[in-house]
């Protein structure tokens, strides 16, 4: 599955650079949450953090005509976050931390101790709620559905390497992953809705 | 609604190809054009755009991943939209002259090896059909009019233009053989 992350990316790129508005969109589907975390670890109000998430995506797509595609679309945009977030700091007259985040841990680690102290009890309490909801479900779900959405999201194996590991086609893993995902949504509305 | 969604899942994971992809792009659009004109309130079931950031809202809880985590799913929707209206505002952006002047001469000959092939094979299938091609010729629909089919055309390039047009015309022409067969091998 090496490169088939960057091929879709660059595909859907392309579309933009060829008019098409809509594929933009599945560009901020699919990174709002990254770009969200990466800002994070240098803003502390959430209203900042998603005010430099969205100037982050409206610059990338301004600049989109330049993109060469030399590196991946993620990393291209990674930096943009980085230096809209370092620039929106500097503009309030804060000094921008002095560490480099890795593009490889920068959605996946903890924010900082800042971050943690500006959240509200509410905020906390709901995140709180929801990774409980999730890992119930989770524990909930079938064998094959839990086996299969794990192996996807906890261990990062392509649908092809799940396959093989559960000795089903690629189809089946398919079908279990989002059925398993479906699954943990309906739990979820359903906790929204108490 | 179920099948979309299964090609959403399998596009977060990287796993969805370039025709499912399209598809989940048009589904998206056309469920922007709706909501702007229905009541988000009124819908029984989340939207494919509430799936998406649901399930992305998944992913980032069980990897724990920290600051996104604290955006409730309701605040990351209104974010995609505020950023997908501020986009749709944006001046329509076209590919760079540099990338156009490199494709050019590729689009040209690809263009003309398609069109040479689409030729071929309408002169092959007269050739091969036209004892029987009074027979149905009303009940069938050439690809080339389907307006469905040309809108997916379009959106691929002409490499796989090509390859899907030679794949509809193959179908178009077995179907009309068997049918054409069907009826004269019955003089009955």
């Amino acid at each position: 599955m090496v490169g088939q992350k960057d091929s879709v990316d660059k595909e859907l790129v392309e579309r933009v650079r060829r008019g098409d508005k809509r594929a933009f969109d599945l560009l901020i589907l699919k990174y709002q949450h990254k770009i969200i975390s990466i800002v994070g670890r240098y803003l502390g109000d959430r209203n900042d953090v998603q005010d430099v998430s969205q100037e982050t995506f409206i610059k990338a797509y301004r600049a989109i005509p330049n993109f060469r595609g030399e590196s991946a679309f993620y990393t291209w945009l990674y930096r943009i976050a980085i230096n809209t977030a370092k620039n929106h700091l500097v503009s309030k007259s804060r000094r921008p931390p002095n560490i480099d985040i890795d593009i490889d841990d920068g959605e996946f680690q903890d924010s900082s101790a800042v971050l943690r102290d500006n959240e509200s009890p509410q905020a906390s309490l709901a995140t709180k709620q929801m990774e409980e909801v999730i890992f119930r479900a989770i524990e909930n779900l079938p064998e094959e559905l839990r086996v299969a959405v794990t192996l996807r999201e906890f261990e990062g194996l392509s649908y092809e390497e799940i396959a093989r590991i559960m000795d089903c086609p690629v189809g089946t893993v398919r079908s279990r992953i989002f059925r398993a995902r479906e699954a943990i949504e309906q739990k979820i509305t359903l906790m929204d809705n108490d | 609604m179920a099948n979309i969604k299964e090609t959403m899942s399998a596009f977060i994971d990287e796993e969805a190809n370039e025709i499912e992809t399209h598809r989940l792009l048009r589904s998206i659009a056309k469920e922007k054009n709706d909501n702007e004109s229905h009541d988000l309130e009124t819908r029984d079931q989340p939207s494919l755009i509430t799936s998406f950031i649901t399930f992305m809202s998944i992913r980032t809880s069980m990897l724990q991943q920290s600051y996104s985590q604290r955006i409730s799913l309701a605040e990351h929707e209104a974010l995609f939209q505020r950023i997908s209206s501020a986009i749709g505002k944006e001046p329509t952006k076209h590919a760079s002259s540099v990338g156009v002047s490199l494709r050019k001469p590729v689009i040209g000959f690809a263009l003309a090896a398609s069109l040479l092939v689409v030729v071929s094979f309408v002169t092959l299938n007269m050739e091969n059909t036209e004892s029987v091609k009074v027979v149905g010729e009303d009940n069938v629909n050439p690809i080339e009019s389907d307006n469905g089919v040309e809108s997916e055309l379009r959106d691929l390039d002409a490499e796989r233009q090509r390859h899907l047009r030679q794949y509809l015309n193959e179908h178009d022409r077995v179907m009309r053989t068997k049918r054409a067969s069907q009826l004269v091998s019955n003089p009955k």
